[in-house]
């Protein structure tokens, strides 16, 4: 069992998002239009997982020329591990369901 | 929106975040540097504006995050490299929190109350006229809004006599029944105009017998002072020369004809009253002086009118003239009634008719007992006991009341200490907080100043609270005293008693650290702070004696 934290709503639509493509980088625009979560709340959460150790985060080149280095992440594999621990736990909550079934549709 | 607007907006979007990313805090710049770098894939301007202000409540985030993390070191550690060297040990969290704390409470309105009491209280002992400069702000405030009341405070505080004149007529040309302020103006040395003052006086009130007593008392001060230039005249040598003196007679005379005696005390409080209410933020350094500044008669100057009175009595009477001695006698006891019934008689510690009194009894007695009265003579003799019977109460009365001022005198002391204490910890703050945080290396260089420091940076803070919360509260019973004479319809003797004493006990403990006595008091609290240094010495090496382990074996 990993760190336990609490779970917002929006904690679980980006965990969730995360484990569909479970170890492939994501970035973070790409993240905030999956969920449709704004950056004033994207970026808090997505720096608690890192601190936590759920996130690995790296530094890729930029394709386009002139532009600076983009910043992505992709869930660690014990994070893997919790996030699933606590999205099966969340499922039994009222914010877990609803974000487990827009989730999937 | 046209194109390039869009590239504008767009524009200030990504401008905006990295500019942000510039003067992120050192601890999660990356995070700074990861949100403007997305901005740059960003191609709609409505979702780059959005991105934008997120990133700028991120930053603010991060921004209250180091705070609160520098807020919770130690003061004057500056991230790992100084942790762990000798120096301060409470957070500037503590500090901050306490200080806040300490200031909320001097915020509120007995907090504002009892520093700006406690500050005029200093200032009228530094002889720094902070009162007289608000009763010229007043009266100027007064002046632009024809404010008649206002103008009438001011015209009776002001030292200014020419000032205060003007002020006066002014006041009473827009609100005549303020004519009685003639009459409640004391004068200063030297002020030329007492004497318009008192003519004034005279003309608005002719009835009232306290304007001609004021212009006797005027005639009185110059005779007496006259004669204390040589030696100080006996009390007989005063008399004489009053009773010699025609136009102190006739004044005295005509007040003691006048139908009516009337200070009007009680419509110079009710001023001073009106005036607090509408101004609360002045001073007891202000409202209450101007209400011992009423000008009320000398007693002396009555008790010596009313045994000449007595002694022509006895003189007409030896002449065979008993009904012009009838006369004289119930001239006074007139006088003493209409005297007696006074708003201003709450103003001494006993009634001064009582004297008055007293004399004129005297004066029915021998009348009585020389027009051969006996029964008459023995009911005035049963009077004369009586009277001394309620000096002798009012004497008591007195004492009981110097006591409970004596009492109202320690509870000042705690707020005049706590006040005192409060500025010292407030310094301490500043000067040892300060230095630790401008001057890093003073935890490395650990002397016996920085150790000092950095004990006065431990302690200062919560010294400044807790100084804070004793004056706040140590001040309450005088705020209740200021508030009840403001919103009361009238003040009881009582209340006004309280803030006199409140008052006066304040000016008193000034007196006593910085007066001519302070070296006493210094030498007292010295002692006093010694012998509990020795006690606490002697209480911790006794703790440690018998905590310490018995040999072994």
């Amino acid at each position: 069992m990993g760190l336990r934290i609490r779970l917002s709503r929006q904690t679980i639509e980006i965990l969730q998002m995360l484990l569909v493509r479970a170890g492939q980088w994501q970035h973070g625009y790409a993240i905030s239009k999956a969920t449709g979560i704004a950056s004033g709340t994207l970026y808090p959460i997505l720096m608690r997982l890192e601190k936590l150790g759920w996130l690995e985060t790296s530094w890729e080149d930029a394709r386009v020329p002139g532009r600076p280095p983009r910043h992505r992440y992709r869930l660690s594999p014990n994070g893997r591990e919790w996030a699933k621990e606590e999205l099966l736990a969340a499922r039994e909550t009222k914010f877990g369901k609803v974000a487990a079934r827009e989730a999937h549709g | 929106m046209s194109e390039a607007n869009e590239s504008l907006v767009m524009r200030w979007a990504r401008w905006q975040v990295r500019a942000l990313a510039r003067v992120w805090p050192a601890e999660s710049r990356d995070w700074g540097e990861a949100i403007a770098s997305e901005g740059e894939e960003i191609e709609q301007p409505i979702e780059a504006v959005g991105w934008a202000l997120g990133g700028a409540t991120v930053y603010l985030r991060a921004l209250g995050t180091q705070l609160f993390e520098w807020l919770k070191m130690p003061v004057g550690q500056r991230g790992e490299a100084t942790a762990g060297a000798p120096g301060p040990k409470r957070s500037r969290l503590f500090a901050v929190v306490t200080l806040t704390c300490a200031a909320v409470l001097l915020c509120l309105p007995e907090g504002r109350e009892a520093i700006r009491t406690v500050v005029s209280s200093w200032e009228y002992y530094a002889e720094i006229d902070a009162s007289q400069a608000e009763l010229a702000r007043l009266a100027e405030q007064a002046e632009k809004k024809n404010d008649a009341q206002l103008m009438a405070f001011a015209a009776l505080g002001l030292e200014d006599g020419k000032r205060a004149t003007g002020l006066a007529d002014l006041a009473v040309k827009t609100e005549p029944r303020l004519f009685w302020i003639y009459e409640a103006r004391r004068f200063w040395q030297n002020d030329m105009t007492a004497q318009t003052w008192t003519e004034k006086a005279q003309a608005a009130d002719p009835q009232n017998a306290v304007p001609y007593l004021r212009a006797a008392d005027a005639i009185a001060n110059k005779i007496y002072f006259g004669m204390a230039e040589r030696r100080t005249p006996t009390d007989p040598e005063v008399m004489q020369a009053l009773s010699g003196n025609a136009e102190w007679m006739r004044l005295m005379d005509k007040a003691f004809r006048a139908p009516r005696y009337d200070s009007h005390y009680r419509e110079h409080e009710e001023l001073n009253r009106e005036v607090w209410r509408r101004e609360p933020q002045l001073t007891m350094t202000t409202i209450l002086p101007g209400l011992s500044a009423h000008a009320i008669p000398y007693l002396n100057s009555l008790d010596r009118f009313t045994k000449l009175q007595v002694q022509q009595a006895e003189a007409e009477l030896a002449a065979g003239h008993v009904e012009k001695a009838q006369e004289l006698l119930s001239e006074a006891e007139t006088f003493d009634k209409g005297m007696e019934g006074d708003s201003a008689r709450y103003v001494w510690f006993f009634n001064p008719a009582l004297s008055l009194e007293r004399e004129t009894a005297l004066g029915w007695k021998a009348f009585y007992e020389q027009t051969g009265q006996p029964a008459k003579a023995q009911q005035a003799a049963q009077r004369v006991m009586q009277i001394k019977q309620r000096g002798t109460d009012a004497m008591r009365e007195a004492q009981e009341r110097w006591t409970k001022q004596n009492r109202g005198e320690s509870n000042a002391w705690v707020v005049q200490l706590s006040a005192i204490l409060m500025v010292v910890a407030v310094l301490a703050t500043l000067g040892a907080v300060g230095a630790f945080e401008a001057w890093p290396g003073m935890r490395r260089r650990f002397g016996v100043t920085a150790s000092v420091l950095s004990r006065a940076a431990d302690f200062a803070p919560g010294m400044v609270l807790l100084a804070s919360a004793v004056l706040v509260f140590s001040f309450l019973p005088y705020a209740r005293a200021a508030a009840a004479f403001r919103e009361g319809p009238a003040a009881t003797f009582d209340q006004m008693r309280q803030l006199r004493m409140a008052y006066a006990s304040l000016q008193a403990v000034t007196w006593r650290l910085a007066g001519p006595e302070s070296s006493v008091f210094g030498w007292t609290v010295l002692t006093v702070v010694l012998s509990l240094a020795v006690a606490l010495i002697l209480a911790r090496m006794v703790y440690r004696a018998m905590r310490k382990p018995a040999p072994q074996g």
